[in-house]
């Protein structure tokens, strides 16, 4: 065994934590998850900003529900308070300039989704996301923060460079990939760097949902034992049961089988606490992606804040590898067909 | 960071050097201030988280990028907030108007959600989201009589209504226990029961000023929804 001095020693680690830290954040790779969330993301956006059409005059329009002297009231999005939290709904109070506005950043989320000049319309659309997001946080819910985020983080990706109008139109201009490209080989470290921050991310976020349902609320009121529904085994219930949200009915049921409703609350809680961990282990990663997209799209049914779990079910694309999607892409659409793939790589490494 | 070890195994595509540097610096102040944020927002809070999320440029970065939260979310916790609220406006009360649910049939009435808005949309949300700020605001006078005052203030301009004196009720729709519909009363099967709600909030609206002021008359205040061992027992 070889023997270090202690300089040695830190010289080393100082060493090999600087190259995995490279290799990990900037090590170049396919951009095609990112291009598939692009799609995704800005689909979901879209349906995010459509969704305030019907109510754009009603929230936003003088005398309407939120105000802006309302809004201002609360200091984190209050604009003397912090300048930065900016939204060009402030400037709009008519319902006629409301909804020019609103339906302009229908059209840069569209030409977003589509790819056409994705760094500038990805930056655009994120400006336009946080104008709804600061314009009204007192209707802001789970799904807007993790919307924000992916949002943001595309910003940082080539998301435009498969799957895009940008890519078409680029092929027709030179047919033949310029040599700098092909040395490349169509990777670039920016999407490494994009796709990494949505994976940790996502790995934040499932890791605190997991530890709050551990927790429990943070105080109590009234006098009466409190049980914790995520311990007994009755969360799952609890979701099924509010009137307000229930998609289906017939989920109404369940009641005659606690067995199923405990099973199904704790591979929720289970799915949310080892999720940050072992979707890092590459065996490990399609089994908990499996069963991560089973526990969150039943959450989609159940929670109320079903685009939330929709919304972190794209972002999981983040962690599958770029030849799988490839592959399962070109396979939907039938233009191609590569070779088959070792399922070893069906997720990123 | 060495680089040489990277370059000569991959060299094409890597950003130079100043680049990681920065984009290294960027990468830290950006999870410290996602992990601050979460400090500061998640549970019981102590002076050190709040002092974490008060660092240097934190919130306002948190803030713009609209992600200062703390991913709390539990989505149940036995507890009220598990509870859906709704704010419903009566037009035009009779004098000894109680809110009772026999009352209720015989008057005009404005929903805070629209009757089109569905379960699982972002629209629905967002209406919840805002009457569930007004249960969060209770005891504060002033922002709990602002939010009404706008609240209501909206949902009237809507039905076009711009006189009167009026009832602004904020209730909450119980859940039903896990039991089966057989053990309870027939009339409660449906889950719309007017047995079902409990009003938190209850005010007359005033038009004063040039826009609705409330004058709260108590509502049953905050309740829990925390179920006993006791109680689950009764139940089964």
């Amino acid at each position: 065994m070889e023997t270090l001095s202690i300089g040695q020693y830190f010289s080393r680690l100082a060493n090999a934590f600087g190259k995995g830290w490279t290799r990990f954040w900037y090590l170049p790779s396919d951009p095609f998850p990112l291009c598939l969330m692009r799609i995704l993301v800005g689909i979901f956006s879209l349906c995010f900003i459509l969704s305030y059409t019907e109510d754009l005059s009603y929230f936003f329009a003088q005398g309407g529900l939120l105000s802006l002297e309302l809004t201002e009231q609360y200091p984190p999005f209050n604009a003397t308070y912090n300048p930065a939290v900016f939204s060009y709904f402030s400037y709009l109070h008519s319902p006629l300039e409301l909804h020019i506005a609103h339906w302009i950043g229908i059209v840069i989320l569209c030409l977003f989704t589509i790819g056409w000049h994705s760094r500038i319309t990805a930056v655009l659309g994120l400006f336009v996301i946080l104008s709804y997001i600061h314009r009204a946080p007192l209707i802001t819910s789970e799904i807007e923060p993790l919307l924000a985020a992916i949002q943001f983080y595309l910003c940082f990706g080539p998301c435009g460079a498969r799957l895009s109008v940008d890519r078409y139109l680029a092929k027709r201009k030179m047919p033949i990939m310029p040599q700098s490209e092909q040395d490349r080989g169509g990777k670039f470290f920016s999407a490494t760097l994009s796709t990494r921050l949505i994976q940790i991310h996502l790995c934040i976020i499932a890791a605190m949902m997991g530890i709050a349902k551990l927790s429990g609320p943070g105080e109590l009121t009234g006098g009466g034992e409190w049980v914790d529904p995520w311990g007994v085994g009755e969360a799952v219930w609890w979701m099924i049961a509010r009137p307000q949200t229930r998609i289906f009915e017939g989920l109404t049921s369940l009641r005659d089988y606690p067995y199923l409703i405990a099973a199904w609350t704790h591979i929720i809680l289970l799915v949310e606490l080892v999720f940050p961990i072992l979707i890092w282990n590459r065996l490990a990663r399609p089994l908990v992606l499996a069963i991560a997209f089973v526990a969150w799209g039943s959450l989609l049914l159940i929670s109320g804040i079903g685009p939330f779990y929709a919304l972190l079910i794209i972002g999981c694309i983040s962690f599958f590898h770029p030849q799988f999607i490839e592959f399962w892409t070109s396979k939907l659409m039938r233009t191609k067909s590569l070779e088959q793939l070792d399922p070893a790589t069906s997720v990123q490494g | 960071m060495s680089e040489e070890p990277l370059a000569s195994e991959n060299p094409v595509g890597f950003p130079s050097p100043g680049m990681r540097t920065l984009l290294t610096l960027f990468l830290f102040f950006h999870f410290f201030a996602i992990l601050a944020g979460i400090a500061g927002n998640f549970g019981a809070r102590s002076g050190l988280r709040r002092q974490l999320r008060a660092s240097p440029g934190v919130q306002p970065y948190l803030h713009t990028l609209g992600i200062d939260t703390g991913y709390g979310y539990g989505l149940i916790s036995n507890t009220a907030d598990d509870l859906d609220h709704l704010c419903q406006i009566v037009v035009n009360p009779p004098v000894q108007f109680e809110g009772t649910a026999d009352e209720m049939e015989n008057v005009q009435k404005i929903n805070l959600i629209p009757d089109a808005a569905r379960a699982w949309g972002m629209q629905k949300r967002r209406y919840l989201t805002l009457a569930s700020w007004l249960a969060a605001l209770q005891g504060d006078n002033n922002e709990e009589a602002n939010l009404v005052s706008a609240i209501a203030g909206g949902m009237l301009q809507r039905a076009e209504v711009e006189s009167g004196t009026h009832r602004f009720f904020c209730r909450v729709q119980q859940t039903q226990d896990m039991i089966s519909l057989d053990e309870i009363e027939p009339e409660l099967q449906n889950p719309n029961h007017p047995r079902w709600f409990d009003t938190v909030y209850d005010a007359d609206l005033i038009f004063e000023d040039d826009h609705w002021s409330p004058s709260k008359r108590g509502g049953s205040g905050e309740m829990t929804q925390s179920r006993s061992k006791s109680n689950r027992r009764r139940n089964r």
